[in-house]
């Protein structure tokens, strides 16, 4: 690649590469089959662990005998709970052991684990560990697990809940007695599996000493180290956690317990050792989603004025906690940020079940309450004979609005994106000439881009550019891609920020022995709080450039730009180096040292206060808008998906094919939760555990997806920008449901929507 | 599993040899319901008999008005064939839903009817065209009726040692009309909830000729004998249409699993059905693809 | 009971002795070292281990290692030596690529299906990909690499 002139950089828009269309930093190497993941790798002596799971999902443990497995040739380890550091932890709540102590709460739970030579002899000794259990009654939904007399999970929580979330502002009950309108309805989002395509997996090593070194396809490499640090009884700095290419996560690949299970087997045998999900492990065993059930009920003023919002949900939690009672307040209370509502109450429970546990997947209950909640307002729309986008548009928050529980929202663009997706869809059109079972349905969401409350100790983020001797950047941070482009982005941030050419950042992968904290992938973070570093990290690195160059070149500071790599002298626009030729300078004068730019970023949030729920857990809020356009066969039930569209709020458009990426995926993903995914679960046991009968959907499964994008320019994101992964989910559940009712005039309020759900709601219709 | 041996005989009777020697062996045809059963150790067998070193099981012969297909045919061949296509088009767009294209590179017809998945989708079609199966053992050969190769699921009327080595179909009667549907609740590379193939002679408004094979809706594939008694030799119109489609659904003995509910897969028997018999009015086009 | 076997992957003879059962996925991966072919299911039902045999997609994990004895295998690290294949520039150029797992078996199924098809409809291609899933992309852009990895065969530029 050529460097451009200075007239010629100097003179382009405002920015070098913000704005371009982009393909993924990586896109290249995975292409080819280079890029490794951690199933791709191989250590020297590695050996494979397996684990051998519950059969039943509450059950004691009587006695485990792992004689005959330890005398397998090239068994190298079989471990049981009492070769573990036997400390209670979890990221949340501290209900998880690594093995199973005296009982069993779901199928599926650890029990035992070996590490042998290859995975056929792993797998021979876990059939060879006898373990003899006792059948305890069990609990598998939320709504028995509450009832007096339930089994109990958790002696620790005699009523088998984890977690009860209330709040409450202004007065409900005089809303719903003073409105014009009240509706209500019981709406339920079932489990699903985020099903991305690398199974969870994990590497470790020990070096003898107490160090441990894990590879591992995490979302959260830095947090993980401190949860499992706890664990195993050891220090975070005997940690090390490296993140090569992930194979996807939409949430699920945080704190994992095969991970833990790994580190003892390589602590106990000196050796590398891997462990990889095989996929029905990984749907027995994995992080689904959080089901929820609502009942949810709406207080409206004739003219559609938002009067008063009350919630209950109860949620599952499955048989120990990894991150439901956060997942549950969301469900709670952060669509509370969508429309303006005086009076609002949430009332939700977290309850244990003997079922798999669960956990984050892409929209983290919010995606759940945003079903029941936009399918309601559809019902409203009609009951009070508002177009549904009108009411939308009347309640909406605008800039600089404050929700009832404090979240300051600096930009919406709510309304707008109403607009924009409407026009895109011909609404208005589509609404006056439809046609026989071909309907429209409009849902609307807003999110966060960060979540204060997630981890206590701090927010924000951090980024290190280090600019070599030939201009090259390396940049170093300890956010996760999982595949997202959220690399790509960074390394346009930080190009535009330092004034070098894209092409020559790189950005490393995430290796907590060099990089910083970082929080990770979750709550649509890393764009805006990673990207303010990265953005924090730029300047400083161009403000040390330039500084050299200065007194390299004996120019005030004031009258030198660096762009695209080429240092100009102002304003007679005249190149005065390549930054090559600037940094190598500083880092010969240096000693060695390479030019360094520091990034931190720590936004104004506020962590929820425990007692009155009020805080600000975002620098930014998104919002977006999704249509539906479906035609169902009254016959047999199918829905088709014709069109969708979506157009979203996202502040500043960093790199379109990112973006456009994210949406279609996440719409995609929404249309096989609205309309095929369930994991249908039997007494505790998944019975559709692959990915023939837990069907996503494939290429012939949905329709053509148009995106579109809003820009607000939120004073507090990275050049305006706001996070996009989760809201490109939320809304599409109840796009969904409601084009199908202005298809065929049914209402399904259970996911997902089948085919034979609407039939048989259709047959309930004719005969009334 | 470790011990299993592989053995890959060059003709026929030797593989009829090994299954009767080693009771345990199992037949590897394109192997892609094989390898997930041993994956999943719903078998064990101490022995895999390769079968693709027997030459003429692969081949694709029409001749004298009597199609020949080797048993190691592959589906997607089935699906592809000049002659399949022209000639039995229910066939070739059955063979066209069965997985995926990978899944079809391998699968292989005598693999699909053997295993006797009550869902197989390639036994609706042969059925309907009166296909004969040839088994072959070291003891001799005989043929029969496909219609009464299986006798429930996964089981089929195959004595130990006796291979399925090749499928006999005569070429259909001139103005005989086909036509294959199916339902699944996704688009692609799912088993059919329901498949039906009916085929069907008309002479004016009268059928004169008809036959029904239901897939997925009993322990094995099954002929409708009811709606096709109460089609033969009447007037094609809507009441009739109705009445065989309602018996044809109430015929059939489908089950409850993580697909669908017994009562929704009769349901769509009949819409199936009733689709498939409107089809005839309008000239024949509306093979579904 | 172990068999000896000899095996072309992209044009190299590998000699490897493997247990009847084991695929060839495994033998790909873990004994010859090409890790590009992926395992996403293990049940051929997802289309991460898709390489050619004899130009033919197949799963690679439904496959013996034992029956690809003779067979001309082709894995994502064969499809081009140094440049990229242009079907790998076009899944590139249009965003087809998110997490990547799933991008080699969707690039080789591309490649076979341009190879008897260069110049296929959206339907053709949404046929030939319909069994391999992508959770990260929505296939939209997918669809749009494949139309354009077309266009580059043919010489024309594509439209980056």
């Amino acid at each position: 690649m050529r460097l451009r002139d200075c007239k010629e950089v100097l003179e382009m828009s405002e920015f070098n590469i913000i704005g371009k269309r982009v393909p993924q930093k990586d896109a290249v190497e995975k292409s080819t089959g280079a890029a490794q993941y951690v199933t791709d790798l191989k250590l020297p002596g590695m050996l494979y662990g397996k684990i051998l799971r519950s059969p039943y999902p509450h059950a004691s443990i009587l006695c485990i005998d792992t004689t005959r497995a330890k005398r397998l040739p090239g068994v190298k380890s079989v471990i049981t709970f009492s070769d573990t550091p036997q400390i209670k932890f979890g990221p949340l709540v501290d209900d998880w052991y690594i093995l199973a102590k005296d009982k069993v709460r779901f199928i599926g739970e650890e029990v035992a684990a070996v590490a042998a030579v290859d995975e056929d002899t792993a797998r021979e000794a876990i059939e060879l560990i006898r373990v003899e259990y006792e059948e305890l009654p069990a609990v598998f939904t939320p709504g028995e697990a509450i009832q007096p007399g339930a089994p109990i999970i958790n002696p620790e929580y005699p009523n088998n809940v984890v977690s009860h979330f209330k709040v409450e502002r202004g007065d409900v009950e005089q809303a719903f007695r003073e409105a014009d309108l009240v509706i209500g309805d019981e709406f339920y989002a079932n489990q699903v599996y985020q099903a991305y395509m690398e199974s969870m997996a994990c590497i470790a090593q020990s070096d003898g000493r107490g160090h441990l070194t894990l590879w591992l396809p995490s979302q959260v490499p830095s947090k993980t180290r401190m949860s499992y640090a706890k664990a195993l009884g050891i220090q975070p700095r005997d940690i090390r956690v490296i993140r090569p290419h992930v194979g996807g996560g939409f949430g699920a690949k945080m704190e994992y317990d095969a991970d833990l299970i790994c580190a003892l087997l390589a602590t106990n045998t000196g050796r590398p050792v891997k462990i990889v999900n095989t996929r029905m492990e990984d749907f027995e065993a994995g992080n689904p989603r959080v089901p929820m059930s609502f009942d949810l009920r709406l207080a409206f003023k004739k003219d559609g004025t938002l009067l008063a919002k009350d919630l209950k949900a109860l949620a599952g939690n499955g048989g120990r906690t990894v991150y439901g009672p956060a997942i549950m307040s969301t469900a709670c209370y952060r669509i509370d940020s969508l429309y303006r509502i005086p009076n609002l109450r949430a009332d939700g429970r977290l309850v244990y079940t003997n079922t798999v546990p669960t956990a984050c997947f892409r929209g983290f209950g919010n995606a759940q309450a945003t079903f029941a909640l936009e399918s309601l307002l559809d019902m409203a729309a009609h009951e009070l004979g508002i177009e549904p986008a009108e009411l939308r548009i009347k309640n909406s928050f605008n800039n600089g609005d404050t929700s009832p529980h404090g979240w300051f929202i600096s930009t919406s663009g709510l309304a707008d994106t109403i607009e924009q997706a409407t026009q895109a869809a011909g609404w208005n059109d589509k609404k006056r000439n439809k046609t026989t079972r071909r309907g429209i349905g409009l849902a609307c969401t807003n999110h966060v881009s960060g979540n204060r409350g997630f981890y206590r100790p701090f927010d924000g983020s951090s980024a290190i550019l280090r600019v070599g001797e030939s201009g090259q950047a390396v940049l170093i941070q300890g956010e996760a891609e999982i595949g997202q482009g959220q690399n790509t982005v960074y390394a346009m941030l930080a190009a535009e920020a330092a004034g070098l050419r894209y092409e020559d950042v790189t950005v490393a992968q995430v290796d907590t022995l060099i990089g910083p904290f970082g929080l990770g992938s979750f709550a649509s973070r890393g764009t805006v709080l990673g990207g303010q570093a990265v953005i924090a990290a730029g300047k400083d690195a161009k403000r040390k450039l330039l500084a050299e160059a200065s007194s390299m070149f004996n120019i005030p500071v004031e009258k030198l730009d660096i762009r695209e790599g080429v240092v100009c002298r102002l304003p007679e626009q005249t190149k005065m180096a390549t930054v090559a030729e600037v940094a190598s300078h500083y880092m010969f004068r240096q000693g060695g040292c390479p030019l360094t730019g520091e990034g931190v970023y720590v936004p104004d949030t506020v962590v929820p206060d425990p007692v009155t729920k009020i805080g600000n857990i975002s620098p930014v809020y998104c919002f977006a808008t999704h249509i539906a356009e479906v035609e169902v066969d009254t016959e047999t039930g199918q829905v088709k998906v014709l069109n969708y569209f979506a157009s979203h709020d996202v502040g500043k458009i960093l790199n379109p094919v990112g973006l456009e990426g994210q949406v279609e995926g996440g719409v995609v993903q929404g249309l096989g939760w609205a309309l095929m995914e369930d994991m249908v679960t039997v007494n505790g046991k998944v019975q559709n555990p692959t990915f023939l009968d837990y069907r996503i959907p494939g290429v012939r499964d949905i329709g053509k997806i148009h995106v579109s994008f809003v820009e607000t320019n939120d004073p507090k994101g990275p050049y305006g920008a706001k996070g996009i992964g989760e809201p490109a989910l939320n809304p599409v559940t109840a796009a969904v449901a409601n084009a199908i009712y202005d298809a065929v005039g049914v209402r399904i309020k259970s996911l997902p929507i089948t085919p034979e759900k609407i039939l048989a709601a259709l047959e309930h219709t004719c005969m009334l | 599993m470790k011990d299993i041996a592989y053995l890959r005989p060059q003709i026929l009777q030797e593989a009829s040899d090994y299954l009767l020697a080693y009771p345990d062996a199992k037949l590897l045809a394109g192997g892609t319901d094989l390898i997930l059963s041993l994956e999943r150790k719903k078998v064990t067998p101490t022995h895999i008999v390769d079968l693709s070193g027997i030459s003429h099981l692969n081949q694709v012969v029409f001749e004298n008005g009597i199609l020949r297909l080797g048993a190691m045919v592959t589906i997607q061949e089935l699906h592809e064939i000049p002659i399949v296509r022209d000639k039995f088009p229910d066939i070739a767009v059955a063979a066209g839903h069965l997985g995926c294209w990978q899944v079809r590179n391998r699968a292989t017809l005598g693999g699909n009817l053997a295993n006797a998945a009550p869902s197989a989708e390639m036994a609706p079609p042969l059925i309907a065209h009166n296909a004969k199966v040839k088994l072959v053992s070291s003891q001799g050969e005989r043929m029969l009726p496909l219609e009464e190769f299986f006798t429930g699921p996964g089981r089929t009327i195959m004595h130990q040692g006796e291979v399925l080595a090749e499928i006999i179909v005569p070429e259909p009667r001139e103005g005989l009309e086909m036509r294959y549907s199916r339902h699944a609740l996704r688009r692609s590379m799912d088993i059919s909830v329901v498949n039906v193939v009916v085929h069907l002679q008309l002479k004016g408004e009268i059928v004169i000729d008809v036959k029904i094979v239901l897939g997925a809706v009993a322990p094995t594939p099954i002929r409708s004998k009811r709606a096709e008694e109460i089609l033969v030799g009447k007037k094609l119109d809507n009441i009739l249409i109705s009445n065989a489609a309602q018996a044809a659904s109430l015929e059939c003995q489908p089950i409850t699993d993580v697909r669908a509910t017994a009562g929704y897969r009769r349901k769509m028997v009949q819409v199936l059905m009733e689709r498939a018999l409107y089809s005839f009015f309008k000239g024949g086009a509306a093979l579904e693809s | 009971m172990k068999v000896n076997i000899k095996i072309m992957v992209n044009g190299d003879p590998y000699f490897v002795q493997v247990s009847p059962f084991r695929t060839l996925l495994d033998v790909l991966r873990e004994d010859i070292g090409l890790t590009g072919t992926k395992k996403g299911c293990g049940e051929g039902e997802c289309g991460a281990c898709t390489v050619l045999m004899d130009g033919k997609p197949v799963n690679s994990c439904l496959f013996l290692a034992v029956q690809a004895e003779g067979k001309e295998i082709t894995t994502i690290e064969g499809l081009a030596a140094g440049n990229l294949h242009p079907v790998q520039e076009a899944f590139v150029a249009k965003g087809a690529i998110q997490c990547g797992y799933c991008s080699p078996g969707f690039i080789l199924t591309a490649w076979a299906l341009l190879k008897t098809n260069p110049h296929p409809t959206e339907e053709e291609i949404t046929t030939a990909i319909s069994g391999n899933i992508c959770r990260c992309t929505g296939y939209q852009k997918i669809v749009e690499a494949i139309l354009d990895a077309a266009q580059r065969l043919q010489g024309g530029v594509g439209n980056v």
